[in-house]
């Protein structure tokens, strides 16, 4: 009878305090909602972070390639139009001939 | 309160105090070998990364030298964990890639050196490809350096006016490249290898201070400079001359268009050139006859001279404070026009004579010689002394005894050109940023006036005939007006002591065409040779290639229509 008593004594404790832990977390809850809503707030800011800084290293790296490469654009257009290539090519390829005034007109706008 | 406890910590505080500053001596002067080997130890290699510069344009904006961004590949050869097969592999791809010999990789890969260059100079969009050999092989130990070069694609066009950045510190090392450093930038940083207590490499890097790195353009065309030197390379296999220069400049802003000069180089390969001198700034010559429009001026001006008078000219000769000057001709009576178009000594010497020194002096002080003109590194002033005695006027009115800088005649020629002033000449048009946007220009300036109205008028009417009919008269053209004069200086010979009788240094000054005169024109030479035997050498011949083979050629480019009857189109 004895041994009755105390187990249903500390069911009836247990239910205390489970309804005590029950009205403590409704308490809190709240809290717990805004925390974790900050937190996950802050994991997905720092991802999409580092999703950023991994794109903008990305970039960063082809646009370190592509001034690269326009320079040496830049390089080899000026060496492509240099005169002295294209005197070569005018004279010695294409066989033209320097132009004297003998052979010009010169168009008069009135 | 209890003060024993209070002592007691203050006790220790003070001997834990001590006892780092006796370790610090101790580190710092007793143990400092110790400590200084196991420093060097830890010292790999140094490598320097040269920043990139600031680009420099033509006037047309034409990249006249850029920084292209490279790459350096070095290894830790003493540290590669790799098979000798793999090695091999590596080399292999690597010379593919780099196109450079698979065997000199190799051998440096096997070599055991802690730190080892294996390529520079690599263009940058071959990184990828690089990083991929280095990761399909484990290969730890090759290290990329992000550097840059300095490339000049007209090769030498201009080498001598824009010179080079040196290679060792990334620095102007001579010319508008040196001149422009403040602006320009450049340098280098430093990157240091070294290893940690573990013994793995680690690198730490030394940057300079930041600076703004500007883009410069230049007043010169490098079509222009191109006619210029190809002009200059006729003259230059016609005479087998020691120096010369064209220089080709605007006489109403100052701008310099050109500066061909001989010797020149190519700034991309600087090194191999013993002389990187620009003939045109860093030397000054006697200027022989180029003087005597300067006497007649001066005469002019000081109303010492009556142009319609005759002046003996002594049949070639005259003896002034005992010493005989002779002419290159026998002239009897000449007027002063005379004088100019057959350059008679005798007669202009004449003519000084019946100056103040004072005013001839001051005349040609105020024309700019005897002074750096302040826009070229090293750039030398020439010498001009007050004229104290008869010789030294005589002497000084046929251009000898003092000396001038060919960049000095252009801006003295100029002034009779542009109606009188002495403008400043300059190189450097200005400065543009990434936009190509002017941050700064520079603008012509008047230093002051140098000539009258009426002593102008006269000069441009005497010098048209110097080349239409005088001593310049194998140079002149067909189509345009060119006013000019020519100079022969005798080369003083240290061997005779005396001067020599077959070494000059020849000259043309002038401007073109004479009605509104669009450019000045200087070509200088060095002991021009003689073409045949019995030729007599003179400013007029040896400058005549230059001029046959530029002045046409340099209106055509400007579309100008030819200005002098005769010329089929007017």
């Amino acid at each position: 009878m004895k041994k009755h008593n105390a187990i249903s004594f500390n069911q009836t404790l247990d239910k205390r305090e489970l309804k005590k832990d029950i009205n403590f977390a409704k308490k809190y809850l709240k809290h717990f909602i805004f925390i974790s809503f900050i937190l996950l707030l802050i994991v997905s800011y720092n991802y999409k972070n580092f999703q950023l800084n991994e794109e903008i290293t990305k970039l960063n790296l082809e646009k370190q390639f592509l001034t690269a490469k326009n320079f040496q654009l830049k390089q080899k257009i000026t060496s492509l139009s240099s005169p002295q290539r294209i005197e070569k090519i005018a004279t010695q390829k294409l066989k033209m001939k320097p132009v004297t005034y003998k052979e010009v007109e010169f168009l008069e706008i009135k | 309160m209890n003060y024993k406890r209070t002592y007691f910590v203050v006790f220790l505080i003070t001997i834990g105090f001590f006892i780092s500053i006796l370790k610090l001596i101790y580190i710092q002067f007793i143990e400092k070998d110790v400590y200084l080997k196991q420093i060097k130890s830890q010292y790999i290699g140094k490598e320097k990364v040269i920043l990139p510069r600031g680009t420099i344009f033509d006037r047309n904006k034409r990249y006249m030298a850029i920084s292209i961004p490279t790459l350096k590949l070095y290894t830790r050869p003493k540290f590669i964990k790799m098979s000798d097969e793999e090695k091999y592999q590596v080399a292999k791809e690597l010379a593919t890639i780099l196109k450079v010999s698979s065997y000199k990789l190799l051998k440096k890969l096997n070599s055991d050196k802690s730190f080892s260059i294996l390529a520079t100079d690599i263009n940058r969009s071959l990184k990828p490809k690089i990083l991929e050999i280095k990761k399909k092989y484990g290969f730890a130990e090759l290290g990329i350096i992000e550097t840059s070069t300095r490339e000049y694609p007209f090769k030498e066009i201009a080498g001598s006016t824009i010179g080079f950045v040196r290679k060792d510190n990334g620095l102007g090392g001579a010319a508008m490249e040196y001149k422009l450093n403040d602006k320009l930038g450049g340098g280098f940083a430093e990157l240091v290898f070294l290893k940690n207590a573990a013994r793995k490499p680690f690198m730490i890097i030394k940057e300079p201070e930041k600076r703004k790195i500007e883009n410069a353009v230049l007043t010169i065309d490098v079509n222009i400079q191109y006619m210029a030197e190809e002009a200059l390379k006729k003259l230059i296999k016609e005479r087998h001359p020691k120096e010369a220069s064209v220089i080709i400049m605007n006489p109403k802003t100052g701008e310099i268009l050109a500066n061909a000069t001989y010797p020149n180089y190519d700034p991309n390969i600087y090194w191999k050139f013993k002389n990187q001198k620009n003939v045109s700034f860093h030397n000054a010559y006697e200027i022989g006859s180029l003087a005597k429009p300067f006497v007649m001026a001066t005469a002019i001006e000081t109303g010492k001279i009556n142009l319609n008078q005759s002046i003996y000219c002594g049949n070639g000769k005259i003896i002034i404070d005992g010493v005989r000057i002779k002419d290159h001709k026998p002239f009897k009576y000449l007027t002063p026009a005379q004088v100019l178009i057959y350059s008679s000594n005798i007669g202009i010497i004449k003519v000084a004579l019946n100056l103040n020194p004072m005013d001839f002096y001051k005349k040609l002080k105020d024309l700019g010689f005897g002074e750096k003109t302040g826009i070229f590194p090293g750039e030398a002033s020439g010498i001009l002394k007050p004229f104290k005695r008869k010789i030294d006027v005589a002497y000084a009115s046929i251009g000898q005894s003092w000396i001038a800088t060919p960049i000095q005649i252009a801006v003295a020629y100029s002034a009779i050109a542009n109606g009188g002033y002495r403008v400043k000449p300059y190189i450097v048009k200005g400065f543009i940023n990434s936009s190509s946007k002017y941050i700064e220009k520079n603008k012509t300036k008047v230093i002051r006036k140098v000539f009258d109205k009426k002593t102008i008028r006269w000069l441009k009417k005497i010098l048209t005939l110097v080349v239409e009919k005088g001593t310049a008269k194998s140079g002149k053209s067909k189509y345009f007006t060119i006013a000019g004069k020519t100079g022969t200086a005798q080369k003083y010979d240290p061997q005779i002591k005396a001067l020599s009788n077959d070494k000059f240094y020849t000259w043309f000054a002038g401007f073109f065409p004479v009605s509104d005169p669009k450019f000045t024109i200087v070509v200088f030479a060095n002991e021009p040779k003689k073409i045949r035997k019995w030729e007599q050498i003179g400013g007029g011949k040896v400058s005549s290639t230059v001029l046959n083979n530029l002045i046409e050629r340099l209106m055509f480019y400007y579309k100008e229509k030819p200005d002098k009857k005769g010329g089929r189109k007017n």
